[in-house]
């Protein structure tokens, strides 16, 4: 069944690319997030867009989408490096996420390695019973490649996700509830391509395996496991 | 644009299918027999001998330094923190030394292992043979095979002292009759089977959801509604409610295949085969409130006939159920826990108070209720963090969660307990 819904979504990903990609002969690397193709020092992309899970039924019992509204940006520095980072909130969850990535190009294909800190807030004293704050603290390792063709650019990014810190505060008592601990991995795939005039949209899916769903933290998750959750995000470039 | 709408929505609905399950726990086939027929059972007093804090001299790395071992019945339990793991053990005593086997369970993954346990007359076994002395000292020694492990791992336990206990008394209140179907205990949430294995679990007590039939009786559920997750096949769907005891008895098993019980039926196991001591029925359906209080009568007229201390608590967890509970003409023949705020509390005349976890510790408050008499229990707590920092901090009377077993080893093994 998870096979199916991979392959699944893999097809439908690929769908609009006929529809909406516009021909080019040239090939643009300039205008994506996702890719490992080195930016010039001090070109910018930022994207703006949603992601959506579904979270692991074992922790939430029933199917619970959890949506983000979610920002992406990457900065180009000198000596083929950039920052990167992300932004992304739904009330509950707050995060942001900064990183350094050096890449290079090889013809179509680029590949980059970096790391990256994520500072997450979570708050949901406002709905009744819960009562519950978190901070948490994570560092994310990753290795990044894309190949660049005329009309659109494919990229893959793996990260491993190790956190540092995980504090929790119900009413008037704060535990340390995880830290130092490798909490998963994610492989993300994206699709970049112009979409309207001179936007470019990127698409894909970040498949999950973790122990500790950030988009769940609430939970109070106490399974070893790790889970297998897909993401879907879409973005524009504007 | 029409085309991206369509996109989208064929990619949410895949989402759901490709989330992942947990890891099924195959549990170990264990031949109790051969032990069980060869060794003599240990006395109430030798089992009392043998219950206490013991010390990981080898198989810490898995278990931690210190676990607590007690007896349930005609089963010894271990509870750990590290791994947070049960062994159900089962055995006795050839001459002077003792011979167990069974199996170990960490119930927040997958693993799982045979146990082979024995005491030497040496370690302890001769003293334990003639019931002398108070079991310090007493030396279990053996070995568990483990996942991805091709031999079996070496155990040594050592008694270093007697439980941790509490002066008011302590109850570790089992989540839905011991645990979530996610917790893949091998015994369906709600089950009259889990219950019954509860205190080996580590439970003192369990929580059991309660909800009515189209026909008006009792039964223990969690869910309003028939899904996957609580049921084999989607047989019957929509409300509990809608169907009469007859037609979920022809339709529905419960995901280990077990009979969807009635609650009568329920505590009349539990008062006839387990030790469990309280039972708190979490009510949850106001239609069937006056059927509840009559089963209770019952059920503790039965107890009483068979001379079995028990206690069972008629929950009360929203207003609903408060204004059934408070118009019924059978108000005030049970003991009552009110989830509500102090004045229902008080207005129920209800013997526990049961506040959220995330409600903090409210020592103020917990002092008055225990001022008036009453009891306090807190859920559902299964951070370890904040079991540890409730139970030094707090003076709760006892905690309802997921995980008894990790809740029995903090509790027993805890130095500092008011």
């Amino acid at each position: 069944m998870r096979a199916l819904g991979l392959v699944t979504i893999i097809i439908v990903l690929c769908t609009p690319l006929r529809t909406l990609a516009q021909p080019s002969d040239t090939v643009n690397f300039e205008h994506y997030v996702f890719t490992a193709h080195p930016l010039d020092g001090g070109d910018g992309v930022f994207s703006m867009g949603a992601a959506l899970t579904i979270l692991p039924q074992p922790l939430t019992e029933y199917p619970t989408p959890a949506p983000m509204v979610d920002l992406h940006w990457r900065l180009g520095l000198p000596l083929q490096t950039s920052i990167y980072g992300r932004a992304g909130s739904n009330i509950a969850t707050t995060l942001a996420n900064m990183g350094l990535m050096w890449s290079f190009s090889f013809g179509r294909a680029s590949v980059g390695v970096g790391v990256s800190e994520m500072y997450m807030y979570g708050n949901i004293t406002y709905v009744d019973g819960f009562n519950t704050v978190q901070h948490r603290w994570a560092t994310y390792p990753m290795v990044a490649a894309s190949w660049s063709f005329p009309a659109f650019t494919v990229s893959g990014r793996f990260e491993v996700e190790y956190m540092t810190s995980q504090v929790r505060t119900i009413a008037d008592q704060t535990v340390t509830t995880a830290q130092d601990q490798v909490n998963g991995g994610s492989l993300t795939l994206a699709i970049e391509q112009p979409f309207w005039k001179n936007t470019h949209v990127s698409m894909g899916v970040t498949l999950n395996y973790s122990r500790n769903p950030y988009q769940a933290w609430f939970l109070f998750n106490t399974f070893r496991d790790k889970m297998f959750y897909p993401e879907l995000f879409v973005g524009f470039m504007l | 644009m029409k085309n991206i709408t369509l996109v989208l929505a064929a990619l949410v609905l895949c989402l759901n299918g490709c989330v992942s399950e947990l890891t099924p726990v195959v549990y170990p086939t264990v031949d109790y027999e051969t032990v069980i027929s060869t060794t003599t059972p240990l006395t109430l007093e030798q089992r009392a001998q043998m219950n206490g804090i013991y010390i990981m001299q080898e198989g810490r790395s898995t278990f931690g330094d210190t676990v607590a071992v007690r007896w349930d019945g005609e089963a010894m339990s271990i509870y750990t923190v590290k791994s947070v793991s049960f062994f159900y053990v089962r055995g006795g005593m050839r001459t002077d030394s003792a011979r167990f086997v069974g199996y170990w369970r960490a119930v927040q993954g997958p693993e799982t292992g045979e146990v082979s346990l024995g005491i030497l007359a040496s370690e302890g076994g001769k003293e334990l043979a003639e019931g002398k002395g108070n079991g310090v000292g007493l030396t279990l020694r053996g070995t568990i095979t483990s996942p991805g492990s091709s031999r079996p791992n070496t155990l040594v336990l050592k008694k270093i002292k007697a439980l941790a206990n509490r002066t008011r008394g302590f109850e570790i209140i089992g989540h839905r009759g011991g645990g979530r179907n996610s917790d893949r205990l091998g015994k369906s949430e709600n089950s009259i089977e889990l219950m019954l294995f509860a205190s080996q679990l580590g439970a003192t007590a369990c929580e059991i959801d309660v909800y009515g039939t189209s026909d008006g009786v009792p039964v223990v559920f969690h869910d309003p509604t028939f899904t996957p997750r609580t049921v084999q096949g989607a047989y019957l769907l929509g409300d509990i409610s809608n169907y009469s005891l007859r037609q979920i008895r022809g339709f529905v098993r419960l995901v280990n295949g077990e009979q969807l019980p009635t609650l009568e039926e329920a505590l009349m196991e539990v008062v006839d085969k387990s030790t469990i001591r309280t039972i708190w029925l979490d009510n949850k359906d106001s239609r069937v409130v006056d059927e509840i209080l009559a089963i209770h009568q019952r059920v503790m007229d039965h107890a009483a006939s068979k001379k079995r201390t028990i206690r069972i608590l008629f929950g009360i967890p929203t207003t609903e159920i408060y204004d059934a509970y408070m118009k019924s003409p059978l108000k005030g023949t049970a003991p009552v826990l009110c989830e509500l705020d102090q004045a229902s509390v008080r207005a129920s005349n209800a013997a526990v108070w049961a506040p959220r976890f995330t409600d903090g510790l409210q020592s103020d408050v917990v002092a008055q209720m225990h001022k008036e008499g009453r009891d306090v229990y807190c859920w559902t707590m299964d951070d370890p963090g904040f079991i540890l920092r409730f139970l030094t901090e707090g003076d709760f009377d006892g905690f309802c969660t997921n995980y008894p077993t990790l809740l029995a080893a903090l509790f027993y093994t805890r130095k500092d307990l008011k």
